[in-house]
């Protein structure tokens, strides 16, 4: 992840060290996927195309290829300075919304622009004083909030008349979205990852490191001090933290546990216990409860509410008051039934259930002899733990038949 | 005949459909600071600083039509231009002024309004307050036309300076031989050097840098097509004339009086105090109803214009015909001006005569540097098409340019070896 504003200025050189002149624009294609297909040097006022394939690398300066070849014209392309930078951005019905502070750009896997940088932070950035405001925010315990725009909200035709609009209503335009932000970083390398989180606050960065794939979250604790990764785990769902401090080596772990709180100590430590039994290894904990006393209508907002980004709903389980397993149905028989009934009425008591320590071949037995998809997993108090389900054993079964 | 009467009807009617914001803009550079500028001018100098008046509205007519002319035809405000074709340094660097000069002038502005309350015996700070709250109340509130309206009605109420004048029995010759040339007085090296530095004033106080953001958001605002140019540009002239039209008898009115006993003033607002021997009670009574006026006028579209400024400057929504929820930001600047320049007013120890010199100063200081990209914006082709400055405009903008540069760093020098 890189920014216009950083890139703008830097000098070009040849891999053989001749000065080519300063990077003083780039042209991108104005399509869905904006490439970015050439610089602009100026060498002496004098305006000259480079093609971004003979680009090498960018870090103090631009190095460029020896030979660059010529560049293709292309009427498709546009200044990203003249176009696209400082303009109006308004919404569907024409609101102003903001401006263009700043242009982000990516190199994996082409050069291209990948979203728009519409906060303060951007002007901050664009008058080189970024860095020395955040650092006096910081003093005061203050963060200067980082609002980017994705270019999949950007309308691209609409660029040419010199204001971007976007594909959506200016109410609807939140700052963009932690998954989003995510998405992007994972698109760089994780140098930049971590350049990038150390300018965000510890909850966003959280909330967006969650967000990360393993490997890039296991990566970033590798090289974070212990300090910085315990505020994450603190901060991120227990789950996650588990599956990642198990993918260190068994020292770094210690480190960054010691640093944690004892609350998150122990939840951490009984997660990773469950995780030596067979039952805790494969069991999932993505599972869906509701009370006994919710009627079908409450339930059905519950589900709509709650378990979007679920992978799929096979079971929805049934607590008492003292958070106690007892019932179960599935979405079929939640249908079946009028909007006032409370669950307790049609719910199947007294699930079957296994523990943590159960072995796994009679998790197995079980699913096949009662036909279930899936088994909740419960501690001694019939408190639920998690859900194993068919999928989860599969792989063991395969084994068993081959 | 009937053919020739229902043409001018027609056109008439047109003209009246965009008529607005080039007359309020040109109307409120007469603004509280303006009124006490053009007191001082007369009662120091006399009439021979009329000559300055009839250049001075040569050139606030083009300038404005200038601004019109670029709102119309590209659509947007001279703070869309600047930050899209000139980038944020530029952009910052510029409002930052505008926000500073702006602030002093609306300072002034209020304080007119404190001062001539006293003067006509209304509670001084209640009055203030009200006049701040039925400000927030039609802004934040009402809509561009309503707006528009009350401005224009307040436009009348400078009426009260030609009566002024009258009163105080000037010799008509003079005042308007001085027009074309300046003459009657003794040519001192002091009359010269204050005739330098309140001319300068003058100016300062009559094409604003605020004036020239104004002119172009409001118009923007008003939603004008581009097809009825030739009508808003009929109307900056029109605006120019009739804004220096009062100013000339606010001048008069000081000079037939004040400069004539070789009464000094130190500040604008004593003029309707000093003039009320001479021309009498009334006189000196419309007078400061007339300071109280501006000082509302000014108050609104200065503070508007730096709202206005900051919304295009960065991007935000910004116009009288949204709502508080919608436009909060362009709202927001518009309130915190108001309330930052109201606890400046209420300081107990704040100079205020040196406030209006160094408020003006500093617009005309700045003036140069909006010249030069409302100059060089309206000379591109790629903004403005077909509708570029002709030639006259060019040089008589570029040389403009220069004078008033001079004339700046002169005043400067002049005010530190005072």
């Amino acid at each position: 992840m890189l920014f216009f504003s950083e890139l703008i200025g830097k000098q070009v050189y040849s891999e053989d060290q001749h000065a080519l002149g300063i990077l003083r624009d780039i042209r991108f294609i104005n399509a869905e996927t904006p490439r970015v297909t050439k610089i602009v040097v100026d060498r002496n006022s004098h305006l000259f195309e480079i093609p971004i394939d003979a680009l090498r690398q960018i870090n103090s300066h631009v190095a460029i290829k020896k030979s660059p070849g010529m560049p293709r014209p292309n009427k498709n392309e546009l200044s990203a300075r003249k176009r696209l930078l400082d303009k109006q951005i308004i919404d569907l019905v024409g609101n102003k919304v903001v401006r263009v502070n700043d242009i982000i750009l990516q190199d994996i896997p082409f050069p291209s622009l990948s979203g728009i940088d519409i906060g303060f932070s951007g002007i901050l950035r664009r008058l080189g004083v970024e860095r020395t405001v955040q650092n006096i925010a910081h003093m005061f315990h203050l963060t200067i909030p980082i609002q980017l725009l994705s270019w999949g909200d950007v309308l691209t035709l609409e660029l040419k008349d010199g204001q971007i609009q976007l594909k959506q209503h200016e109410e609807r335009l939140s700052k963009i979205r932690e998954e989003d932000l995510a998405d992007y970083l994972e698109m760089t390398n994780t140098k930049n990852v971590r350049t990038f989180l150390k300018t965000l606050d510890t909850h966003k960065a959280a909330q967006v490191f969650e967000n990360l794939a393993l490997h890039y979250q296991v990566d970033l604790f590798q090289h974070f001090d212990p300090k910085r990764s315990a505020e994450l785990a603190q901060r991120i769902d227990p789950d996650e933290a588990v599956d990642i401090l198990l993918a260190l080596d068994r020292q770094h772990r210690d480190k960054i546990m010691r640093l944690l709180s004892t609350k998150k100590q122990q939840e951490i430590h009984q997660l990773m216990t469950f995780s030596r039994t067979p039952v805790g290894k494969r069991m999932t904990s993505e599972f869906f409860t509701i009370e006994s006393h919710m009627t079908v209508a409450e339930i059905m907002k519950a589900v709509k509410r709650d378990t979007t980004d679920f992978s799929w709903l096979q079971a929805i389980y049934v607590l008492n008051v003292d958070d106690q397993l007892v019932g179960v149905f599935n979405p079929h028989e939640l249908l079946l039934q009028s909007s006032d009934t409370p669950a307790y009425k049609f719910m199947i008591p007294e699930p079957i259930v296994v523990l943590l320590t159960t072995p796994i071949e009679v998790v197995m037995y079980k699913l096949f002899k009662y036909r279930l998809s899936g088994l909740p997993v419960v501690n001694r108090d019939k408190k639920m733990l998690g859900v194993i389900t068919v999928d989860d054993v599969s792989p063991l079964l395969l084994k068993k038949v081959l | 005949m009937r053919d020739f009467l229902r043409k001018y009807q027609r056109r008439l009617l047109l003209f009246l459909a965009v008529f607005g914001p080039a007359t309020i803009t040109a109307m409120a550079d007469n603004d509280a600071s303006g009124v006490a500028t053009y007191s001082i001018a007369g009662a120091q100098l006399g009439y021979p600083i009329l000559f300055v008046l009839l250049l001075i509205t040569v050139l606030l007519g083009i300038t404005q039509e200038m601004g019109i002319r670029l709102a119309l035809v590209t659509r947007k405000g001279l703070g869309d231009l600047i930050r899209e074709n000139y980038g944020m340094k530029v952009s910052l660097f510029i409002f930052t002024c505008l926000f500073i000069a702006n602030m002093g002038t609306i300072i002034v502005d209020l304080a007119a309004v404190k001062v001539t309350s006293q003067m006509l015996n209304f509670p001084a700070v209640p009055t203030m307050i009200i006049v701040m709250l039925i400000t927030f109340f039609f802004v934040i509130k009402g809509n561009y036309k309503l707006n528009q309206n009350i401005m224009l009605v307040s436009c009348l109420f400078y009426l009260a300076y030609i009566f002024s004048a009258f009163k105080a029995q000037p010799n008509w010759s003079l005042a308007i031989t001085n027009l074309g040339i300046p003459h009657g007085v003794k040519f001192t090296s002091g009359y010269f050097r204050n005739y330098i530095l309140i001319g300068l004033g003058v100016l300062g106080t009559t094409v604003t840098p605020w004036g020239q953001f104004f002119i172009s958001s409001f118009a923007f605002d008003k939603k004008i097509e581009v097809e009825r140019l030739k009508y808003s540009q009929f109307e900056t002239y029109w605006g120019a004339f009739l804004t220096d039209f009062f100013s000339f008898f606010m001048i008069v009115a000081t000079a037939a009086t004040l400069y004539i006993h070789h009464i000094s003033l130190v500040s604008g607002e004593q003029a309707a105090l000093a003039i009320k021997p001479f021309a009498g009670n009334l006189a000196g009574t419309l007078f400061a109803l007339g300071i109280l006026n501006a000082g509302f006028m000014g108050i609104i579209t200065v503070s508007l214009s730096t709202a206005y400024a900051f919304s295009e400057f960065f991007g935000l929504s910004g116009s009288l015909d949204t709502t508080f929820t919608k436009s909060r930001t362009f709202y927001l600047i518009f309130i915190l001006q108001l309330i930052g320049a109201a606890v400046i007013v209420l300081l107990p120890n704040v100079s205020l005569f040196g406030l209006v010199i160094a408020t003006q100063a500093l617009n005309a200081m700045m003036l140069p540097f909006i010249f030069y990209y409302l100059l060089k914006l309206t000379n591109d082709t790629t903004v403005m098409g077909t509708k570029i400055n002709n030639a006259f405009q060019r040089n008589f903008g570029m040389i403009s340019v220069i004078i008033i540069s001079i004339a700046s760093l002169l005043a400067l020098a002049f005010a530190f070896i005072h």
